[in-house]
């Protein structure tokens, strides 16, 4: 590699705290208690489901009910830790963050 | 400070016309069978069914409750339904919802906020009020029985009774408000408190489909409950979470946090209240 390409692109050491983000992991362990929902809410000290960048909705082509959970790339400005550890079905993963060449972002 | 009145929709089934209002009076009664008792003597003549929620209902793990009041042939009852009613009720901006009359045909209910529609009975419920933001209860005429979001339902067929005869067949809740929490990291560290409690709950940690609210994801809140204790259930709370919300100093805490102006002595009293409140009644 030469020196001028080496200057233009940044190489992580492996001990980088790399970024994080939220992953819905395992959708079909939803319970639908919406604490993930309030906790979003909380960090932005109300209550309500209005504005949340977490949605839980109700499966409409099941006999049951079932939960399908959309998640707003917003999410990511939250304490995405928090979120994570409240919900009691361990939904949601802490994925790290890398672009499509596989750098950090 | 929180508001002190209640805000109760009244839905006049047989003239399909609705009013909201705000009624100071109601707050000594707290929330759920509290006010719903209280509701039920106001409207006695109208044979009306109430849903009431608590102050602490959309605030609080574990308050995951809607209280549902009636006259059943002389006898007053009071039942609870779980999953998310009492949130999207909380949501709506309605502590209560007092439903009385009768419709000339089988209808659904469709609120949105202050906002009530009267549609046929046969409309697609999926299509009302807004995904994720709304509550379902619907009638199955296969199990012959109300089930909210096809799941939960009401226990020992009084809502049956009563809303069957209203030709009442689908009531459809969405709420779309938020509201402020001013005293943010005080309730944060109450909530974090409550949330650590579930060893004093009197159900299992499982998987099935929780309450709003509730981590435990037990087997017990499929049906609902009837009857038991006063103040839980005008907070209202999950009864399998009476020993938390039975202690006077927590639930002071909890509507303290609130910016509720109760004083212990109010909150020790209230229950002597419905009790004159159900003699009253005879």
């Amino acid at each position: 590699m030469s020196k001028a390409n080496a200057s233009r692109r940044k190489w992580y050491p492996n001990n980088t705290i790399m970024a994080k983000y939220l992953k819905v992991s395992f959708p079909e362990n939803c319970i639908g208690c919406e604490l993930c929902i309030a906790e979003t809410q909380r960090q932005l000290q109300k209550v309500g489901l209005d504005g949340a960048p977490i949605r839980v909705l109700k499966k409409q082509d099941t006999d049951t009910l079932a939960f399908i959970i959309e998640i707003d790339p917003r999410i990511n400005n939250f304490d995405i830790e928090k979120i994570k550890e409240i919900c009691p079905t361990q939904v949601f993963t802490l994925e790290d963050k890398e672009d499509q060449d596989g750098l950090v972002s | 400070m929180a508001s002190l009145a209640k805000n109760v929709l009244y839905v006049d089934l047989g003239r399909k016309t609705f009013d909201v209002k705000s009624d100071t009076d109601l707050h000594k009664y707290v929330g759920g069978v509290g006010v719903g008792i209280k509701l039920l003597a106001d409207n006695f003549d109208r044979d009306p069914v109430i849903f009431s929620i608590g102050p602490l209902n959309g605030y609080f793990p574990y308050c995951s409750k809607t209280s549902i009041v009636a006259n059943d042939n002389g006898v007053i009852e009071d039942i609870y339904i779980g999953g998310s009613l009492s949130s999207r009720l909380k949501f709506a901006g309605f502590d209560s919802i007092v439903v009385y009359g009768r419709a000339s045909s089988p209808l659904t209910l469709d609120i949105t906020d202050e906002e009530v529609a009267f549609k046929e009975v046969d409309a697609k419920l999926g299509s009302l009020g807004l995904p994720g933001k709304r509550s379902v209860l619907s009638y199955d005429q296969e199990e012959r029985t109300y089930f909210l979001d096809k799941y939960f339902s009401p226990p020992e067929k009084i809502l049956e009774k009563k809303l069957l005869d209203k030709n009442l067949y689908n009531l459809v809740i969405t709420g779309t408000k938020t509201f402020p929490v001013k005293r943010a990291d005080k309730y944060g560290e109450i909530y974090k408190k409550l949330l650590g409690q579930t060893g004093l709950l009197t159900v299992e940690k499982d998987r099935h489909p929780s309450c709003v609210g509730c981590p435990m994801g037990c087997n017990r809140s499929k049906t609902g409950e009837i009857g038991g204790n006063v103040l839980t259930h005008s907070l209202v709370a999950c009864t399998y979470a009476e020993k938390i919300f039975s202690d006077i100093g927590v639930v002071f805490s909890c509507l303290n946090v609130l910016g509720y102006d109760y004083t212990h002595e109010d909150i020790e009293n209230f229950p002597e209240l419905i009790k004159k409140v159900l003699e009253g009644l005879g």
